[in-house]
């Protein structure tokens, strides 16, 4: 089957969805408007699943028919295809658990139209091979995310603000810095960019991609310039944690390793230390904000930073491994953090709060919750066989082989660390009596939603963890198209 | 049958234990492990070790080593692992549910262990070992309520995954310089200078792992305070198996290390301290199992402390020690355990005179703690080997280690005689629960038998002992073991009264002093550096974190500017510009506005002010666009400007502007930082302009715009033509900024809705 019919759904299929969901939302509370979603969300696995089959199949496609670098040219290659798959099923899985999260309340519709306008900008932001297009996405993604915040029965217009003031701050930073590679490249196209990179211009443009990355990182949460993360996720209903740390951040990282296996100066001294320096105080600063806080999608908020500290190291340590360790940690914690966020919103919403020091023995209250807490805490930890132990395991052998000695020694400490935080959350929230808890750990039964949605989530993160042989062939496939850079240049700009 | 699948089969019955208890899973428990002890003593061969490969790209895979070395821990396992089982039945009678979830612990566990000891893979082996701490991790937390045992399992499980991270890094270093993760493979390598180098790098790693494992100084208080831990875990865990990891990791690198200088030094070192330390604290512990479990230390530091020799006669008294040490603490521990289960207290002064009431209980606690002393007829072994040594090697460290090992045992034995003098210490007050010790001695018989059996046979031991011997020291041929020499009985028979006096010691330093030697604190300064280290966290996060807006715009705005400057510096791009000026009387002009607007933005605390002055600095732009010929630009500009303004002033006028204030605070620093980032995007800026840029782009608009896209506007032909998806993007964004603002508003007419029922 032709490529092309499921690329073009996948640009459709939100815009007829968010046409569909603002239909409801002049109505009060919908009852069949969830299973509206939810068909429609499946109809998007279905549509990425169509695409994913022709994984070793790059299409590119040049919009218009203006040939590249002249117009924009979307590159659907394995990485593409493959990312797209994994986010519309977590897309569907949370959209499912989000039924039950009462702390969404009435803003029901509006989260849908959040998550498809979400969808919309992922697509374009991971397909497209234009910078100014790729900006284009990045706005996208931040008003869609700003929406999806936005849904939440309390009002939360402080941390709203600032995650939009310093967004705003990044994409201003985004267009600045674009500004400058056209002004020193002549070009667009991140291919053309490459390929007109000389003597001449080479230390703009290194400049010039450090601010663009600089731009990229204010959304990606690096550090020093994450401080909009921890005040914006805890804040909001658990459902929209749940999107927003699965895709926004994720979706950035992706952006990057892309960058910088098209760019050569990305790979090279000054920006390679540069980055790996940030990366490694990304992943310290993170989990020293997570050792300190005592709700539990806090904590989670500040390990979100920590670990994509830890991709981000692995992205820019140039071998085919470190890109195979940077999907895999990817997306092992899209499914175990999601799982953990997914943990606490159910005690949040049992309990009324998912402060560790008002809720104890949980394990108590509902064994199977504690079970899976446990084992996703145990994989987030890096407790091998789960999946969290390949994902450290590759960065370290990374690391270790290309001499960065320092951030092997910044990975274990964060990995005592991030064991530490989850042993907390293990303990004080599921093990440990507490008098001053003013919970009772009344027993309390998982709905068959709750149920269905933590395993549909858990059961990826523990099958790539026993059998890593299930995900790797892809994962290799995509790092060696990724590494191939002259033929992905040929492809974009000869297509 | 493939051992891996047995392995499986293994981790599927310990969920099996997990769901439920029935006379056939307890069947299935015992075949089990009673198959894996036949198999290990060579009766039967039912197994394959086909490996089977579990990551191909990384040559991972389940590949088993089997010498006499892993044959003997899987006897261990096996063996005293049937026996912990019968125990963990009789000891958890009274609770079923307990049961189910203990013993579907411990067999986790002993399927795990069983993993570390036959896995030839360095990373299979690292999985298994993880698994042994986070299953021993769940075990000591088995009162899960309790913040004692909650502490203790933390800190066994940070420490052991603290050494075991720091192992891994070694593995990785080995495979680094083998290319392979084979431990067979890396021990038939012949290996050149630079690897004889770079070994000593992996073995201060894999030694971090070894130690924090098998509870060596400074890290055995985990080991003391996993006596938090049921009975059946202690004698299993704790001293027989668990801690023996370690002390198997060791034995298995011998060959590879045991040329190293470095080997010989830093486990003599650190095997005697651990000793010494344990030795002496053991003797002032009150608690029956904080006497074990420093005895256990200690044991664990004489192993690490043989396994530095290199010569076969150390290396067969380690493993008979080894085997020796497992069965005896074992019984030990059940026995602690049974009295705590009767009596409730571990404490020795409230136990005293148990021993008289019960001829059983009386002749178990003779032969374990007599075997833990090193009374002449059980035991003569390590210490004997440890005098061989110092004959061989003549220098005068190895005569003050031997005095001091030697001291350390004697310590040992005194703390063995105390336990067996309160059993058998005439009762101050009779004891409250006079019920019978019963079937709870059945699994401590079973092994104190095991131990008469051994001293019986102790001239076969060698024979026995042999495959190991030759597992861990390829070049060894004989045994030489005669228990029968003088000096193994003199040296015993001088341990034994050199305990004796040194508990003599003990009763009157007593009489004068409550002081506790060899109890050093090491878990509340575990804790307290771990809490320093999140206190520093603390402040870190603080500088940052929770901050105003405005903070946290300061703090990213100027380290992107310093960023960049960095990389601008390392890029010499910093050059003297000329600035063309054909048009310098309005640029100066319109440069001038642009700056007074800006100034007066810094400076004005008024909100009123500082929107006039954006807006200014707004025109001013456009007329900059204007002098620079782009008049649409100019008025596009000019037209957001003024209707923001409006708009902003709409939504204001309820608001008394007048009051709003801005900060008056920090304002010098405002004004540098927009000074750094506003020179570093001026100078790339500027910079742009020494580059001869390709024109193709452009040029192609300009040729098809009329030509291809039918278009005479260019501006409009990129727009809607040449790059389309952008502005159909911007549509969209648009449409999701209407959606967003209907929210907003819904939330706000909904909660100002209800606020006015409210109020009617």
């Amino acid at each position: 089957m032709s490529q092309l019919l499921p690329i073009t759904a996948l640009f459709i299929l939100p815009i007829i969805a968010i046409i569909v969901m603002l239909f409801f939302t002049t109505q009060e509370q919908h009852p069949r408007v969830g299973y509206y979603q939810l068909l429609l969300c499946t109809l998007s696995l279905v549509i990425t699943g169509l695409l994913f089959l022709g994984f070793d199949r790059t299409k590119v496609i040049t919009m218009a028919s203006w040939p590249a670098p002249f117009g924009i040219t979307l590159l659907f290659d394995t990485l593409t295809k493959f990312m797209l798959l994994v986010f519309s099923f977590i897309g569907l899985v949370i959209n499912y658990f989000s039924l039950g999260d009462h702390r969404v309340g009435r803003s029901q519709c509006y989260l849908y139209c959040g998550y498809w306008l979400l969808m919309l900008g992922i697509t374009g932001a991971l397909a497209t091979v234009d910078i100014f297009n790729l900006y284009v996405w990045c706005e996208v993604i931040l008003v869609s995310a700003f929406i999806i915040l936005r849904s939440d029965i309390k009002d939360n217009t402080k941390p709203i603000l600032h995650y939009a003031t310093i967004n705003i701050t990044g994409t201003l930073l985004l267009l600045i810095a674009i500004g400058l590679l056209y002004a020193s490249t002549g070009q667009l196209n991140m291919a053309a960019i490459a390929e007109s990179i000389h003597q001449d211009n080479s230390a703009l443009c290194i400049s010039a991609m450090a601010l663009l990355l600089l731009g990229l990182g204010i959304k990606g949460a690096i550090f020093p310039l994450y401080f909009w993360l921890p005040e914006a996720y805890p804040n909001t209903s658990s459902s929209a944690t749940l999107l927003l740390s699965s895709f926004v951040t994720k979706v950035i990282m992706l952006v990057i390793l892309r960058l910088v296996w098209l760019w050569p100066p990305l790979q090279a001294q000054p920006l390679q230390s540069l980055f790996i320096a940030l990366a490694c105080c990304t992943m310290v600063f993170g989990v020293f904000g997570a050792a300190n806080e005592h709700r539990m999608r806090s904590i989670l908020s500040f390990h979100i930073i920590s670990q994509l500290g830890y991709i981000l190291l692995a992205i820019f340590i140039p071998s085919q491994l470190a890109i195979v360790a940077a999907l895999y940690f990817l997306i092992h914690n899209v499914f175990v953090k999601s799982t953990l966020i997914m943990v606490a919103g159910i005690i949040e919403q049992h309990c009324g709060t998912d402060d560790l020091g008002r809720v104890a023995e949980l394990l108590k209250a509902c064994p199977l919750l504690g079970l899976i807490c446990f084992i996703a805490a145990m994989s987030l930890a890096g407790i091998p066989p789960l999946s969290g132990f390949w994902a450290k395991l590759l960065v370290l052998i990374v690391s270790f082989t290309t001499q960065h000695y320092a951030a092997v020694i910044f990975a274990i400490i964060v990995s005592l660390l991030t064991l530490y935080s989850m042993i907390k959350i293990w303990r004080y929230g599921f093990c440990q009596a507490n008098e001053t808890a003013n919970i009772a750990s009344k027993p309390f039964q998982l709905t068959t939603r709750q149920t269905i949605s933590l395993i549909g989530l858990s059961i990826p993160a523990v099958v790539i963890g026993l059998l890593p042989i299930v995900i790797f062939p892809v994962l290799e496939r995509i790092a060696a198209q990724l590494t191939d850079t002259t033929h992905v240049i040929n492809l974009i700009l000869g297509g | 049958m493939n051992i891996s699948c047995y392995l499986l089969i293994g981790f599927v019955l310990s969920a099996i234990l997990a769901w439920r208890r029935s006379p056939i899973t307890s069947v299935l428990l015992y075949t089990y492990w009673a198959i894996l002890l036949l198999w290990s003593i060579k009766v039967i061969a039912p197994f394959t070790t086909v490996p089977i490969m579990w990551v191909p790209s990384l040559d991972i895979q389940f590949s088993y080593h089997l010498d006499g070395l892993s044959k003997l821990f899987t006897a261990l396992i096996s063996g005293i692992g049937i026996i912990v089982f019968l125990f963990t039945k009789i000891y958890s009678q009274a609770d079923p549910a307990k049961y189910k979830r203990l013993a579907a612990l411990l067999q986790l566990f002993a399927v795990s262990m069983l993993g570390l000891v036959l896995a030839d893979n360095l990373i299979a082996l690292f999985v298994f070992w993880e698994l042994t701490s986070i299953s021993s991790y769940l075990l000591i937390q088995f009162n899960t309520a309790s913040h004692a045992s909650n502490q203790a399992a933390f800190n066994s499980l940070f420490i052991s995954v603290l050494g075991s991270l720091v192992m891994l890094v070694g593995f990785i270093e080995l495979h680094s310089l083998f290319a392979t993760w084979e431990i067979s493979q890396i021990m038939s390598h012949s290996m050149t200078i630079g690897q004889q180098q770079n070994l000593h790098l992996c073995l201060w790693l894999i030694l971090a792992g070894v130690i924090t494992k098998s509870a060596q100084f400074p890290f055995y208080f985990w080991l003391t305070g996993a006596m938090q831990a049921p009975a059946p875990v202690s004698a299993y865990l704790h001293s027989a198996t668990m801690v023996n990891a370690g002390i198997y990791l060791l034995a298995r690198f011998h060959p590879l290390f045991h040329s190293l200088e470095l080997w010989y030094c830093a486990l003599t070192a650190i095997g005697t301290i651990t000793m010494v330390l344990a030795s002496l604290a053991s003797l002032f512990q009150d608690d029956l199992k904080a006497v074990l479990a420093y005895s256990t230390v200690f044991a664990l530091g004489a192993m690490v402390y043989l396994l530095g020799g290199s010569n076969a006669v150390t290396i067969e008294a380690f493993s008979i020690f080894l085997v020796f040490h497992a069965i005896y603490k074992a019984g030990a521990f059940m026995l602690a355990g049974v009295l705590e289960k009767r009596y409730h207290t571990r404490e020795l002064q409230q136990l005293a005179g148990i021993g008289r009431r019960n001829w059983l209980f009386a002749l178990i606690a003779i032969v374990t703690f007599g075997a833990m002393a090193g009374l002449p007829p059980f035991f003569g072994f390590t210490v004997k080997e440890m005098i061989f040594k110092a004959k061989l090697s003549t220098d005068t460290v190895s005569y003050v280690l031997m005095t001091v090992s030697i001291l350390s045992s004697m310590l040992i034995a005194a703390a063995s005689f105390r336990c067996l003098f309160y059993f058998f210490k005439r009762p101050a007050a009779e004891i409250k629960s006079p019920s019978k010790l019963s079937l709870g001695l059945v699994s401590p018989l079973i092994l104190a038998t095991l131990i008469i059996i051994i001293t019986l046979i102790s001239q076969d031991m060698g024979i026995i002992i042999s495959p190991t011997v030759k597992a861990i020291l390829p070049t060894s041929t004989a045994s030489y073991l005669d228990p029968n020499s003088s000096a193994s009985y003199l040296l015993s028979l001088m341990t034994v009264f050199g305990g004796i006096v040194c508990l003599l010691l003990y009763i009157l330093l007593r009489k004068f002093s409550k002081v506790k030697f060899g109890h050093i604190p090491l878990d509340k300064y575990f804790e307290a550096s771990l809490t320093l280290v999140l206190q520093l966290g603390r402040q870190l996060t603080r500088l940052t974190q929770g901050q105003t807006i405005t903070n946290h715009l300061r703090i990213i705005v100027s380290s992107i500017a310093v960023l960049l400057l960095a990389t601008i510096i390392s890029g010499h791009l910093i050059q003297v510009h000329a600035v063309a000026n054909h048009q310098a009387t309005s640029n100066l002009l319109i440069c001038s506005l642009l700056i007074m607007c800006s100034l007066s933005l810094l400076l004005s605390c008024r909100f009123l002010y500082n929107l006039i002055s954006l807006s200014l600095l707004g025109l001013g732009l456009s007329l900059f666009f204007v002098t620079k010929g782009a008049v649409d630009v100019a008025i596009a500009q000019l037209l957001v400007e003024v209707l923001s303004v409006i708009i902003l002033l709409l939504v204001l006028r309820r608001v008394d502007l007048k009051a709003v204030k801005t900060n008056k605070s920090n304002r010098i620093i405002n004004g540098v930082i927009a000074l750094l980032f506003g020179m570093v995007v001026t100078e790339l800026m500027l910079a742009t302009r020494s580059i001869n840029v390709d024109a193709k782009l452009q040029n192609y608009y300009i040729d098809n715009s009329l030509l291809l896209a039918h278009g005479r506007n260019i501006v409009n032909v990129i727009l809607v033509d040449f790059r389309s998806l952008d502005t159909f993007a911007e549509a969209i964004v648009i449409v999701a900024t209407a959606i967003g603002v209907s929210l907003l508003l819904k939330q706000v007419l909904t909660t100002r809705g209800q606020s006015h029922v409210d109020n009617t």
